[in-house]
């Protein structure tokens, strides 16, 4: 029984969990309003877009790197689409290449920050400004058209109280959890995230692992992108700022250390779900939302803070063997 | 005794805020942005004056229209039974205002517009600026300073690229532009846009490094009020007063001080105080009357600098 609570102590999401759950109650109390379908309806169909950023931005801090740029490759993404479309390109085809950017800008951040070793901080940062340029450049300013023959059915299609973007969530989670529990890749990006120097020892090749990271990360931002390309019908060029900051925080609430080796896919689907559920909250209790911002902070600590104080308890438990 | 009347008092409060008009104003912008403020005051103006239950939503950065959706779905969801919003796109909102509409929900748009009016969204009525005849006529009363001979050379600053407030008033001001040039033909006469930014620190950042490069700016035209940190740009960078000409849109503060102190030589006025208070009051009207929605230019006044000594007051107060 020891050995089990030990186990529950030491998962990295154990804290975001409990938070979710106690946001969850007071939030209803304060509204009665928050836990109705309509509501849930509402927190599902923004939910995917940024659990997918997480997700990545999650996978790519186990394997010891961020990225800042995934903000503006959430922009990038469907501006290649709408504008290819407009050139007349089959949407597929304009999507495929869209994607296929959002991989080769994952490769470059990857490529730059293990070529000439400096910290992925300032490659991404630098990246992120440079994307968000280009997609400015490339719209010309004004958004291009929703292309008539989008395939909303394929991505955000509303199907009860879900849309179809969360199927591809949940596709992509379990993706990443078979990936990060269940294949030598996984294994791998713990140990080169957790100790780099030891996993090159043991013949892992780190500088391939990260870079796919990268490609992972962007690929999976680009694709939020997409999905919120199909919801809102626009291409704006402001899509997406200040995502890679509530990102990263959804993925540190979730449990993943900055300093790599520690996460998990699950902590950043409840990492992203309590940052949106906070969003949505305030409003739904007419809290001043103004607050949304000092919420998201205080948490980011308070989650971390908690989890350390949960693997202290557990590691001071003691389990006879 | 006591208990009776506190459970009575609590009662009575409760049934009224059942009973009172729930409005909910949903906007593309952050609450650091002073122009809001003055509409916010309006808002809340209005609703004590009706007794409504009211909200202003911001978002957390600057336009950013996925939060606004996501601000508009939540209020709907709580059971607003009035939204007022900016449409600062033209498909983004569609969907949603039409099932509000078709809950009930009274929806009218404030500030911002659909580029198409009331052809591109179905709410009820617009109270705001028509923003392509302001940004001409902004144009057209600078044109009056620009200098009889030599060649003239003009920026436009587009605060937000692809919304449509920012790209229509850019637009008025670019379609001036155009017929100034096709009237003057023996003059050299040029003009750009660039993407300005909506932070006063970035946009004064941007057009300074502008003005280094192109030092024969005649004027620039920013399609908010961020020319105001352009004003202390130039004033650092050691141009005098109306050396290189400044306009823009809306009475905030730092614009008001940027015209006393001569840099800025005009700026349009939207009056975003009824922008807040006239949407809350049509509202409690269609609410409680049956009457129909109207729509409101609330202003595409040009003022000057010897205007704004009477204004800076109420500028200050939040009125204007």
């Amino acid at each position: 029984m020891k050995r089990l609570f030990k186990r529950f102590f030491l998962r990295p999401e154990l804290s975001a969990i409990i938070i979710l759950l106690v946001l969850v109650v007071l939030f209803e109390s304060l509204s009665g309003r928050f836990l109705t379908v309509r509501n849930a309806r509402v927190i599902l169909g923004v939910l995917p877009e940024l659990g997918l950023v997480a997700l990545g931005a999650t996978m790519l801090m186990i394997a010891g790197e961020f990225d800042l740029s995934v903000g503006s490759v959430f922009a990038i993404v469907p501006m290649i689409t709408a504008l290819l479309a407009r050139l007349g390109w089959n949407i597929w085809l304009a999507i495929l290449c869209a994607l296929l950017a959002a991989c080769v800008i994952g490769f470059i951040n990857g490529w730059i920050t293990l070529q000439f070793a400096i910290p992925s901080f300032v490659t991404t940062l630098g990246m992120l400004f440079a994307v968000r340029s280009m997609t400015v450049v490339i719209s010309g300013g004004f958004p291009p058209p929703f292309p008539e023959n989008a395939p909303e059915w394929a991505f955000t299609e509303q199907l009860g109280i879900i849309r179809v973007s969360i199927l591809w969530f949940v596709g992509f989670f379990v993706l990443a959890t078979l990936l990060l529990r269940n294949s030598n890749f996984g294994n791998w990006m713990y140990a080169t995230g957790g100790d780099p120097a030891a996993a090159a020892n043991m013949g892992i090749n780190t500088h391939r692992v990260k870079i796919v990271c990268f490609m992972m990360c962007s690929f999976l931002a680009g694709f939020a992108g997409l999905i919120q390309l199909f919801r809102l019908k626009s291409a704006l060029p402001s899509l997406g700022v200040g995502l890679e900051l509530e990102a990263i925080a959804a993925s540190v609430i979730g449990g993943a250390a900055l300093t790599g080796g520690i996460g998990s896919a699950l902590g950043a689907v409840v990492g992203a779900a309590l940052i949106r559920i906070i969003d949505n909250g305030l409003v739904i209790s007419r809290v001043d939302a103004n607050w949304f911002q000092f919420a998201i902070g205080f948490l980011t600590i308070a989650a971390v803070i908690f989890n350390a104080q949960l693997r202290k308890l557990a590691r001071g438990m003691k389990v006879s063997v | 005794m006591k208990m009776l009347t506190v459970t009575v008092l609590f009662t009575l409060a409760s049934a009224f805020a059942q009973d009172a008009l729930q409005i909910t104003f949903t906007h593309h912008s952050s609450a650091s942005n002073t122009f809001w403020q003055a509409v916010q005051l309006g808002m809340n103006e209005a609703c004590e004056l009706i007794e409504a239950q009211c909200d202003m939503l911001f978002t957390q950065t600057e336009g950013d229209a996925n939060q606004q959706l996501a601000n508009i779905e939540a209020a709907l969801a709580r059971g607003t039974d009035v939204l007022i919003t900016t449409i600062v796109d033209d498909n983004i909102f569609d969907e949603v205002i039409a099932q509000a509409q078709a809950d009930g929900v009274i929806v009218l748009a404030s500030n911002v517009d659909d580029s198409e009016g009331a052809a591109g969204n179905s709410r009820l009525a617009f109270i705001g600026q028509e923003f392509r005849s302001a940004g001409y006529e902004l144009a057209q009363g600078m044109s009056e300073l620009f200098p009889e001979e030599g060649p003239i050379h003009v920026l436009v600053g587009i605060s937000a690229p692809g919304q449509n407030w920012s790209e229509t008033r850019g637009g008025g001001v670019l379609d001036f532009m155009a017929d100034y040039q096709a009237a003057n033909p023996d003059r050299e006469i040029t003009f750009e846009r660039i993407d300005s930014g909506t932070d006063l620190a970035v946009t004064a950042s941007r057009i300074g490094a502008y003005v280094q490069a192109n030092p024969d700016l005649t004027a620039y035209f920013d399609t908010g009020f961020w020319h105001a940190g352009v004003a202390r740009e130039l004033e650092s960078l050691g141009y005098a007063p109306g050396e290189i000409l400044l306009g823009g849109f809306d009475l905030v503060p730092d614009a008001l001080q940027g015209m006393q102190n001569g840099y800025i030589q005009l700026q349009v006025d939207q009056q975003p105080y009824l922008q807040g208070f006239l949407p809350v009051i049509q509202a409690h009207l269609m609410d409680r009357y049956q009457l129909s929605a109207w729509d409101v230019n609330t202003g595409k006044a040009l003022i000057e600098p010897e205007d704004v000594d009477a204004i800076l007051e109420l500028s200050q107060q939040g009125y204007r």
